[in-house]
């Protein structure tokens, strides 16, 4: 099917999906590792199911390939059926459609996260996600689906990848939230929609993790911000055990109510993810019957975001100045070294001062390769919040930038000149992003009229591209008055650019280039711009004055900079969520002159960590901050346990693993580095450890924990068997299970703790080794 | 000969359009307030656990009816059919223990839902019929046109339904029942 017939469908009508297929055929008697396996192994039981949904009213059904990418697959020892076990689930479910149902490739994440919260480069990732989709495409599927993913870089380059496969062919993508409205590794709701508003996808959606009932607010905000047609998939709440079956709480009934809900908020598709079967999907058709897709209102603000900082462009936008290496040798050299550390401590400043977004300027490019703009883009996302204004000269240099960037940034900057900006273009075009262009072509002209003249020929080429216009900030250029240059052109220019409704940026410092009191005539200077209708400003955050009188220029105007949630904590933990590891240490040291290191190790560090845990806790920081944190403390501690006395240096001992059959162990890991950090040994047995491995273990390790991971609904029965074989061998240890699969409810009836995160973890392992076994 | 339906839930689950608007709410308002929506549907999901439908139906030859019960559009008619539909009395008890309770609200959304939930029932029995049936006047029931509300009490004898009091004013209890009929413009049963 075509894309253009495939929005016009949308607009018609609210189309539905299929439910889910793990948890179904896992119900309906399948118990190997991965259900993919059954397109060859035993097709005819994923027909059957299929079959169930095209009967149950379902016009779009998912191909049997959720995991069928080569990462996971390779992890099965079936990398060499790639080919087949997709082209075989197309097949499958093309013989199950009748006419006019759809079959949609489907897609999801490679298991890990992408560089630098995950182990995979982008491009390995993007490379894995084309082959699929170039397998799933020339089979012949009708469209395709990217869903349950929770990196956004590793959305961005599944995107990316499905669209070098077919431009023409339908593209939803879906992430996966918690109640509050953010993905694991802290991307909003809010963020998602920004991005995906630009990217070349058709249908943007949340599904899994929630039921329905959690999922409304959630997608509440998607509705609201996303300009796209919308789609939801919910699952059937949380397993249960009963008997020897896992079952889903959420009746078809309450499904079907519930959907009914995201139908009037403005969905497009409506499905199910785990838990639900063909009775959920025929009882939601039966009861939504056809409609006519609700027309939503979608807010108009520009935004500009970061992989967790969402910043609106208006009522004024200012973007630090301050990682600029033109003419800093010390800055250059450091870069040329690949030490970013300088230009990570800048960007953290400038955030603390008010801006709302970094201008990011490598200076001399030439002497720079490809992994130095990788790295610096990589470096920002992992220890920086805000997001980025992109200066960069090289276009191959660019795009690396933007293909690396998780995020909307701002590109800085393109000329009038078509051969110029067209490239640029091109660029936020396939990355997204705002751009910035300068009033110029080859020269700058004089006067503000031919400025204006040389940005009304952009436009031209921008509407002719399909840019918003307002998505473009237009330079008016501001030259040193040092130089005799008459600053009233660029306030002239701003204030005609203004009245042709476009919005405008400077870079304010060059102005006082070479002039005593740079700040006085700088914040004069932006006075009278914001006066003219100025809607952004590079500028020196630094500057006081400037920042004062800005704020005073927008009052005049009626208008008021959105206030910064800054937190605001003390040095230690400040250094500690910033990850700078050496200003850590060297605190510490000074108190190591006067102070035990159990002493500093319990009373400061720990505590600073405590800290820490209750800003993740009560969602100020994000799982990203969190890691970060742990592994800054990380080698402090272990410094100051090497100064303490042996025995009362660790807290305890823990023994992590993955269940049998099971491969997911992100979340695994991010316990481990927070207990570490907490001051827990922490030994990993790894992932598909089967329960007579982790008996063995206990064994010979003597943990005072054992800490189980179950991430699918197929392997959860193994922490039971786990916790069942230690029990019965008088083990006496006790052992917390979690992972997405696991609840509160399930641990009780296997007899261990149920941790939700890698916080709950680690103070449940405290408060298990202060107190008594219950 | 009385013919005895149990709906399929779907049948009876009415659409938050119309049971929302007989609170004079309005549906594409109050869907961005998540909690209140949660609310709804909890006492949705509470009232279809609670209730027990059922459709008693009958069809009898226009000349074996009382004239009086026939309502002036029936004319021509050959058949007509005659039902009653009723959520039972579970539903009507837990309305009345939450206004004893003094949760109005709740007893308010459950008894606006009931009604809507017998108007789903009554539409999709009424299509059934017409599928049956073919051409046919508009579902009708007493207490309108020139039908005396008192004539339900004919009604639920001759559908012989136990369990179901009518009042000398024509009100039937339990409270959410309703009597309706169909009158068929064909001979052919």
């Amino acid at each position: 099917m075509r894309r253009d017939e495939f929005l016009k469908l949308l607009e018609k009508r609210v189309l539905f999906l299929d439910g889910a297929y793990g948890t179904e055929l896992f119900k309906r008697g399948f118990r190997g590792k991965l259900v993919e396996v059954l397109n060859l192994e035993n097709p005819e039981m994923v027909r059957e199911l299929q079959c169930d949904y095209t009967g149950a009213g379902a016009d779009i059904l998912l191909t049997n390939t959720f995991s069928a990418n080569r990462m996971k697959l390779t992890q099965y020892g079936l990398a060499e059926f790639i080919e087949q076990i997709n082209a075989k689930a197309v097949e499958i479910a093309k013989s199950a459609c009748k006419t006019d149902q759809l079959v949609f490739g489907d897609m999801s994440s490679t298991g890990t996260f992408v560089k630098p919260l995950g182990e995979i480069d982008f491009d390995e990732a993007y490379t894995i996600f084309k082959e699929q989709a170039q397998i799933l495409i020339d089979s012949g599927v009708d469209g395709i689906i990217i869903e349950t993913m929770s990196d956004l870089k590793e959305l961005k380059a599944a995107v990316l990848a499905v669209r070098d496969v077919s431009r023409d062919i339908p593209l939803i993508v879906s992430m996966t939230f918690e109640e509050d409205g953010k993905s694991v590794t802290g991307t909003s709701v809010e963020i998602f929609a920004t991005v995906m508003n630009d990217l070349d996808v058709d249908v943007v959606g949340i599904n899994c993790t929630l039921e329905p009932k959690q999922m409304l607010s959630v997608f509440s905000k998607l509705a609201k911000y996303s300009k796209k047609p919308l789609c939801v998939e919910p699952n059937a709440g949380k397993p249960m055990l009963v008997g020897n079956r896992l079952v889903y709480r959420t009746s078809p009934e309450e499904f079907a109510i519930y959907m009914r809900d995201f139908v009037e908020l403005g969905a497009n598709i409506v499905g199910g993810c785990c838990g639900t079967g063909p009775e959920h999907i025929k009882l939601m058709r039966n009861y939504i019957g056809e409609r006519t897709p609700v027309q939503r209102t979608v807010t108009k603000e520009q935004f500009i975001a970061s992989r967790t900082v969402l910043k609106p462009t208006e009522p004024f936008l200012i973007i630090g100045e301050r990682i600029n290496a033109t003419g800093k040798k010390k800055l250059q050299e450091e870069i040329r070294q690949m030490n970013f550390s300088h230009l990570v401590k800048l960007a953290q400043e400038q955030e603390q001062e008010g801006c709302a977004a970094i201008d990011v300027n490598l200076g001399l490019e030439k002497v720079l390769s490809e992994e130095h703009f990788r790295g610096v883009i990589n470096e920002l996302d992992r220890y920086a919040s805000l997001p980025l204004s992109i200066d960069v000269q090289t276009l191959n240099f660019l795009e690396i930038c933007f293909r690396e960037y998780v995020g909307r940034a701002v590109l800085n900057s393109a000329t009038c000149d078509e051969k110029h900006l067209l490239p640029r273009i091109e660029l936020i075009k396939r990355y997204g992003g705002m751009l910035i262009v300068l009033c110029m072509e080859k020269d700058i002209p004089e006067h503000s009229e031919e400025r204006v003249k040389l940005a009304k020929k952009a436009v031209e080429i921008l509407k002719a591209e399909g840019i918003e216009l307002e998505r473009v900030f237009f330079d008016p250029l501001v030259l040193p008055i040092g130089a005799k240059k008459d600053h009233r052109v660029t306030v002239e220019t701003v204030r005609k650019l203004k009245e042709l409704g476009l919005k405008t940026s400077i870079g304010l410092s060059n102005l006082s280039f070479g002039l005593p009191e740079r700040e006085s005539v700088n914040a004069a200077f932006l006075s009278l711009c914001v006066d003219a209708g100025l809607s952004a400003a590079i500028l020196n955050s630094k500057e006081q004055t400037t920042m004062n009188v800005l704020r005073g220029a927008l009052t005049l105007k009626g208008e008021q900079l959105v206030q910064i949630d800054q937190i605001e904590e003390e040095p230690l933990v400040q250094y500690i969520l910033k990850g700078q590891r050496e200003q850590v240490m060297n605190l510490v040291q000074e108190m190591l002159k006067y102070r035990e290191p159990l002493d500093v190790s319990q009373n400061v560090l720990a505590k600073a960590m405590e800290r820490v845990g209750q800003l993740y806790a009560t969602g100020k920081i994000y799982l990203p901050h969190l890691l970060l944190a742990a592994e800054t403390v990380q080698p402090v501690f272990d410094h100051l346990n090497s100064l303490i006395a042996t025995g009362k240096n660790r807290l305890g001992k823990v023994l992590l693993a993955t269940v049998q059959d099971d491969i997911h162990d992100i979340g695994k890991k991010i316990v481990a580095t927070v207990l570490r950090s907490g001051g827990f040994e922490v030994v990993d047995l790894g992932k598909n450890v089967p329960a007579e491995r982790v008996l063995e273990a206990v064994k010979e390790l003597k943990p005072n924990i054992v800490g189980l991971s179950a991430m699918m609904t197929t392997t959860v029965g193994y922490v039971k068997e786990t916790a069942d074989l230690l029990k019965k061998n008088g083990v006496e240890v006790f052992v917390i299970a979690g992972g997405a699969s696991m609840n509160q409810q399930l641990a009780q009836q296997f007899g261990v703790y149920y941790a939700r995160d890698a916080l709950e973890a680690l103070n449940l392992c405290k408060e298990l080794l202060g107190g008594e076994k219950s | 000969m009385v013919e005895l339906y149990v709906p399929k839930i779907e049948e009876y689950m009415p659409d938050k359009v119309v049971f929302l608007a007989r609170m004079r709410a309005r549906y594409k308002n109050i869907v961005g307030e998540t909690d209140l929506l949660v609310r709804f549907n909890e006492l949705f999901l509470q009232g279809l656990k609670i209730s027990r439908p059922i459709v008693h139906h009958r069809v009898c030859l226009i000349e074996e009816l009382p004239s009086a019960l026939i309502p002036d559009s029936f004319s021509g008619v050959k058949q007509v059919s005659l039902f009653l539909s009723t959520l039972g009395k579970d539903i009507d008890e837990l309305i009345n223990s939450l206004l004893e309770e003094g949760k109005t609200h709740d007893a308010t959304v459950l008894d606006a839902w009931a009604s809507e939930a017998l108007e789903a029932l009554n539409e999709a029995f009424d299509r059934r019929l017409r599928e049956r049936f073919n051409r046919g006047t508009m579902r009708f029931s007493p207490g309108y046109g020139n039908v005396d509300v008192r004539w339900n009490k004919y009604i639920v004898e001759l559908l012989n339904v136990e369990g179901i009091e009518v009042l000398s004013s024509g009100i039937m209890l339990p409270r959410k029942t309703t009597t309706c009929m169909i009158g068929w413009y064909d001979e052919k049963r």
